[in-house]
């Protein structure tokens, strides 16, 4: 299809004018809302959830990690005290940005197996490992280490050492034994081993494109289609034999398990910039983002018959929200389990979304 | 519209009947590949040739699949696991021929293989009572049935006749499915009934077992390095050496190390697992649905639906050989002359793969919306 629409470039552009001059006359008239409970109303569901929540989550993201970049420029150039909290600031931000982006992991975010750009931003996204005392020992190396720190360097790092975790180690601790998170313990660090600074700007230069590269991924072009991935997605042209509602759910429950049973069953991360349940409030935020709305999944839903499912859902995110707010791990830990059984089964259900009969009781 | 009616059609419009044997001798000859219908409650043996799409309603949920060796139009479907049906289907004329039960108290495990000269049929069996694993024996023409032999382990799953002619090769799960009763059985320290809960996980003993089908002796029994890695599945090459894919039971683990999700064994040795690249294990979610040998690439192809994910491996050299990512994609099997990998998934998805290069033949996709293929594909030619 991509091909076809390469080689005809006239009537790529008789089509495109078309969609302009189509969307025109909507804009001039009000369009109807689907009727709740149509095909076409979850269709709306989906184009809602895509450009209300999805693809802006992407690109807060990028522009979080493209501020953090900043933020430790500006560090580099005066490490001072301010400097400091400005750069740690903002790399809590970018964690809050991307614990809602990390919800949708399909497309840009993880459209190549070997080296889906998860894993370089959240190296524990691969199997829930801790990589920090890895990334600890390879920082000690490189302070004293004598090759260059170039784009090449950071371009060839793996998985478990780029990303936010190194941000984060680079930011809230001092090398020195014990690791103290005091400020003048970090700065006395930096000013002590000045290719710390080139090392947390090669990493967070890093981190800037990989971000760049999803959101473009959305809203540009995905991989060498020259469409960008939103549109792909929405049109269902996945190419995996897969509808972009289950793409989606599958993704969803699928960071849900991976937040119960990996970090509140396994290992808090962001513990040094003692941001763990922060992350997780923005996760469970996103999460009432992509469902809420007038015609949102879970409004079409309750116009399905399923309002018990619905409110089982919001529910039981107003209940993680209070336990992530109150650090109950214990409780958090029981209703992140739940969301995942709701966001598996009780939600697709609901609105018709089958996830497949293998993914969902193989045997 | 069934092909006996257009037969009976083609007939009253006064076509000759040899032009009638020619369509019948077609039908016969035409590649299906054949898979058990799920979902919606509306359970079946379906099958497709091209754009051609069959069933033959069963009543019950299927798993895998065999056809019969000597009555090449027939094939049994296995009712997955705790059912207790099996039904012989027609698949030239689509329609039922015969059914027949698990003994009492026993459960079918969704897989069965026939003797080298067609005579008997074994299926793989779980005793409800305490999950202890059998083979069935069946005469492969009545369906009655012969007797049973212990499978050496909790829970089998697939079996296979291995080239000789003489040996099963068996996958025992290891684990304890069913329900907890409110009556104490026999063996284990808790009442069981027939259901899916897994109750031993802490306990779960999987081994790959050679069994001798005369003797009913256990001739070799091998275990993979994980013990919470359930055998599940498994394929047997021309030379006997076996593949078999695996699920492992992660909430049992006390580890989190990425394992080797499939395996290749021969006879008299240590399993060889299949643990690279890293990216293509983990994104398998530590679930894989089917296995697949090509004997003519000797390359072996699993499928993880919770991957949505295809790997495949040589099976000589246990190098990767490539990946295919297929929305739930489960079944796998190799057309008639093993040239092509083809692979299903319950949204009604066929896609092919070039068995030597793994490149898919983009002009064979299809999907069948009505169609909700389970667990397992094979092929057939009557």
């Amino acid at each position: 299809m991509t091909h076809a629409h390469r080689s005809i470039p006239g009537l790529r552009r008789l089509a495109t004018a078309a969609l302009i001059v189509s969307s025109l006359a909507l804009a001039g008239c009000d369009k109807p809302a689907p009727t709740p409970g149509t095909p076409e109303a979850l269709n709306a569901a989906l184009e809602r959830a895509v450009d209300d929540a999805i693809v802006p989550s992407i690109e807060a993201f990028a522009t979080q990690g493209r501020e953090l970049d900043d933020a430790v420029e500006s560090f580099c150039a005066a490490p001072d005290a301010e400097a400091l909290a400005a750069a740690q600031t903002q790399w809590r931000e970018t964690a809050t940005r991307w614990n809602r982006a990390v919800l949708y992991n399909f497309g840009p975010l993880n459209g190549d197996i070997f080296a889906p750009k998860i894993h370089y931003i959240e190296s524990m996204r691969q199997r829930g490992i801790d990589y920090t005392t890895k990334v600890r020992h390879e920082i000690d190396r490189q302070l004293t280490a004598e090759t260059p720190l170039d784009t090449a360097h950071f371009q060839a790092l793996r998985q478990n050492q780029t990303g936010l975790l190194p941000l984060e180690i680079l930011l809230f601790e001092s090398t020195a034994k014990g690791h103290p998170q005091a400020a003048s313990a970090i700065l006395s660090d930096f000013r002590d081993h000045p290719r710390k600074c080139d090392y947390l700007a090669g990493i967070s230069d890093r981190l800037r494109a990989d971000a760049a590269y999803v959101a473009s991924g959305w809203t540009e072009a995905f991989k060498d289609s020259g469409e960008p991935y939103r549109d792909r997605f929405l049109a269902g042209n996945l190419d995996r034999g897969a509808t972009p509602l289950a793409v989606l759910f599958t993704s969803v429950q699928g960071h849900l398990d991976y937040l119960e049973r990996r970090k509140l069953d396994g290992t808090l991360d962001a513990r040094l910039a003692d941001h763990f349940y922060a992350n997780v409030t923005a996760t469970l935020d996103e999460l009432g983002r992509l469902v809420e709305g007038e015609h949102g999944f879970l409004a079409e839903a309750e116009a399905r018959g399923h309002g018990d499912i619905a409110l089982a859902v919001r529910q039981m995110l107003d209940a993680a929200r209070q336990s992530a707010e109150d650090r109950d791990r214990a409780a958090l830990t029981r209703q992140v389990e739940t969301l995942w059984k709701l966001f598996r089964e009780k939600l697709p259900g609901a609105l018709g979304v089958d996830l497949g009969i293998n993914f969902s009781d193989g045997d | 519209m069934q092909r006996r009616q257009f037969i009976a059609l083609l007939a009253a419009a006064g076509v000759a009947p040899g032009a009638i044997f020619a369509y019948r001798q077609a039908a016969a000859a035409a590649e299906w590949q054949l898979a058990a219908q799920g979902g919606d409650g509306q359970f079946a043996l379906s099958g497709s040739h091209g754009d051609t799409l069959r069933s033959v309603a069963s009543g019950f949920r299927g798993h895998d699949l065999a056809q019969h060796p000597r009555r090449r139009q027939s094939v049994l479907m296995f009712a997955r696991r705790p059912g207790t049906e099996c039904i012989e289907a027609d698949f030239v004329d689509w329609q039922p021929v015969k059914r027949f039960s698990a003994p009492p108290g026993h459960s079918f495990a969704g897989h069965g293989c026939f003797s080298r000269d067609g005579r008997r049929l074994f299926t793989s069996e779980i005793v409800n009572a305490d999950g202890q694993g059998r083979v069935g024996i069946y005469d492969a023409d009545s369906y009655q049935r012969l007797g049973e032999m212990p499978t050496g382990g909790i829970g089998p799953h697939d079996l296979a006749l291995m080239p000789d002619g003489r040996t099963l090769v068996i996958a025992n799960g290891g684990i304890l499915t069913g329900s907890r009763t409110d009556g104490p059985a026999a063996g284990i320290d808790f009442p069981v009934a027939p259901g899916r809960e897994k109750l031993n996980l802490d306990q779960m003993d999987s081994s790959l077992v050679y069994l001798d089908i005369d003797s009913g002796e256990i001739t070799e029994t091998v275990r993979l390095a994980e013990p919470k890695a359930s055998i599940r599945h498994l394929d047997v090459a021309d030379d006997g050496t076996v593949a078999v894919a695996t699920q492992l039971q992660r909430e049992a683990m006390d580890h989190d190390r990425l394992v080797p999700l499939a395996a290749i064994h021969r006879r008299g040795e240590a399993f060889q697992p299949l643990g690279e690249p890293e990216a293509v294990i983990a994104a398998m979610n530590d679930y894989l649905g089917s296995v697949t040998i090509s004997q003519v690439s000797r390359l072996v192809g699993v499928t993880s639906p919770r991957g949505n994910l295809a790997g495949f491996w040589h099976l000589d050299s246990g190098a990767f050989a490539g990946h295919y990512r297929l929305q739930d994609v489960c079944g796998l099997a190799v057309s008639a002359d093993h040239e092509r990998f083809v692979l299903s998934n319950s949204f009604g998805d066929m896609r092919e793969l070039d068995a030597r290069t793994l490149a898919e033949d983009t002009d064979a996709r299809r999907r069948f919306e009505q169609a909700h293929w389970d667990n397992h594909l094979i092929t057939v030619t009557a």
